[in-house]
């Protein structure tokens, strides 16, 4: 896992989205999860770099965790699907983030695999609302949270996410962005997950 | 496989590679194609990594019927080229790319004119595509719609925006394919960021 996670980050920081701060999880098994510490050397991490958490926790037991761990254990309780989960600062998404802008489905591989929009949560604890049905939403001023079935997906969304962020301020400059019908982003959304989901091998 | 099939196969290996070295594909996105006869086309396989690819991956695929030989599955957008083979005859190869600024352009599904760019880049644009780029109608991808509006708009063009979705370049050959799809992408940087 951590090799998997090494490899993700160095694609990532090839194409500068880690500049602003990034944090990893990944599921192991049903019950627990890997997260990168915040702490942790993000050009070269160590097995020590790596906590494993559990999903859930005895009621009560909550008090004091991080924010990190709070929302990759909301994450992965409220959707067993989801395997791998990116926190990250890139530059579009965050500006997007800051001013509250949630980003329509302007382009097709946006709406296949992020779904009809991207929301922003303005506290984290609306993420999960946030995230209904899409597989990333932004954090105001704080960049987005992705998701996939593993983490070649995660960072496939951060990938499609920033650059349609990034699109849509450009867009703005020459004219307006025109976004998809939002049954169209829904169905292309259905069919890629049935279907064509892509890996970045 | 005679050895012009071999030097195609090699010559889409290794353009797959400039492509992503230039930034102009991501990950698995796009595709690439030449023309190998009158009947028929090679293209990249479906959802592989140009970094990773091989000539022996490249698939050989019937330009009228789209039946294709060998057991990699061919690019999705394999209707659209083979689409432009039939209706251009002097086109030797095509580029579709989801490359940054294109995307721009096709999410605002702007028509640019090379007249309205800076003189160098004017010269550039017309001389690589056209006298404008047109945006192609939105079609969903891979279906009928997306081909026939694509080729639409490539009327009289070597290149075209495709509404929410990216962008296709062709030429002669695969050099001067790729040259028409970076002179695309860079004036459209150069628009974008002059306005």
């Amino acid at each position: 896992m951590l090799s998997e996670i090494n490899e993700t980050l160095s694609f990532l920081s090839s194409l500068s989205l880690t500049d602003g701060g990034i944090n990893i999880s990944v599921k192991k098994g049903a019950d627990e999860y890997v997260m990168t510490s915040p702490s942790a050397d993000y050009q070269e991490l160590k097995d020590g770099d790596l906590e494993c958490l559990p999903i859930v926790i005895p009621t009560g037991n909550g008090a004091g965790e991080s924010e990190y761990t709070r929302l990759y254990r909301a994450v992965y309780a409220g959707d067993p699907t989801v395997g791998a989960v990116i926190i990250a600062a890139t530059p579009y998404l965050t500006k997007l983030s800051e001013r509250g802008t949630a980003i329509p489905p302007i382009l097709d591989d946006f709406a296949q695999i992020i779904g009809p929009s991207m929301r922003v949560a303005w506290e984290t604890d609306q993420v999960i609302t946030a995230l209904k049905k899409r597989n990333g939403c932004m954090i105001k001023g704080r960049g987005a949270l992705v998701t996939g079935r593993n983490l070649t997906e995660a960072a496939t969304a951060l990938l499609v996410a920033e650059k349609t962020a990034k699109t849509y301020i450009l867009a703005q400059r020459i004219g307006k962005p025109i976004a998809l019908p939002y049954w169209e982003a829904v169905l292309m959304n259905f069919i890629y997950k049935k279907k064509y989901r892509k890996t970045l091998q | 496989m005679d050895s012009l099939e071999q030097a195609l196969r090699q010559k889409l290996t290794e353009y797959g590679i400039k492509l992503v070295k230039e930034n102009l594909v991501q990950g698995t996105w796009g595709n690439i194609s030449v023309r190998l006869d009158e009947k028929r086309m090679i293209v990249t396989p479906s959802g592989r990594d140009y970094l990773n690819l091989t000539p022996s991956d490249m698939v050989v695929v019937n330009i009228e019927t789209l039946e294709y030989e060998g057991e990699l599955k061919p690019t999705s957008e394999r209707k659209l080229h083979a689409a432009i083979y039939r209706m251009r005859p002097e086109i030797g190869a095509v580029i579709h790319t989801h490359s940054e600024y294109c995307s721009v352009a096709a999410s605002a599904r702007i028509e640019l004119k090379a007249s309205d760019l800076p003189k160098d880049a004017e010269k550039e644009l017309k001389s690589a595509i056209g006298e404008t780029v047109r945006t192609a109608v939105y079609g969903l991808p891979g279906t009928k719609k997306l081909t026939k509006e694509t080729v639409k708009a490539l009327e009289n063009r070597n290149g075209c925006y495709m509404a929410a979705h990216g962008a296709v370049a062709m030429g002669a050959d695969i050099e001067a394919a790729f040259y028409a799809c970076k002179t695309l992408e860079l004036t459209t940087k150069q628009y974008i960021e002059k306005a």
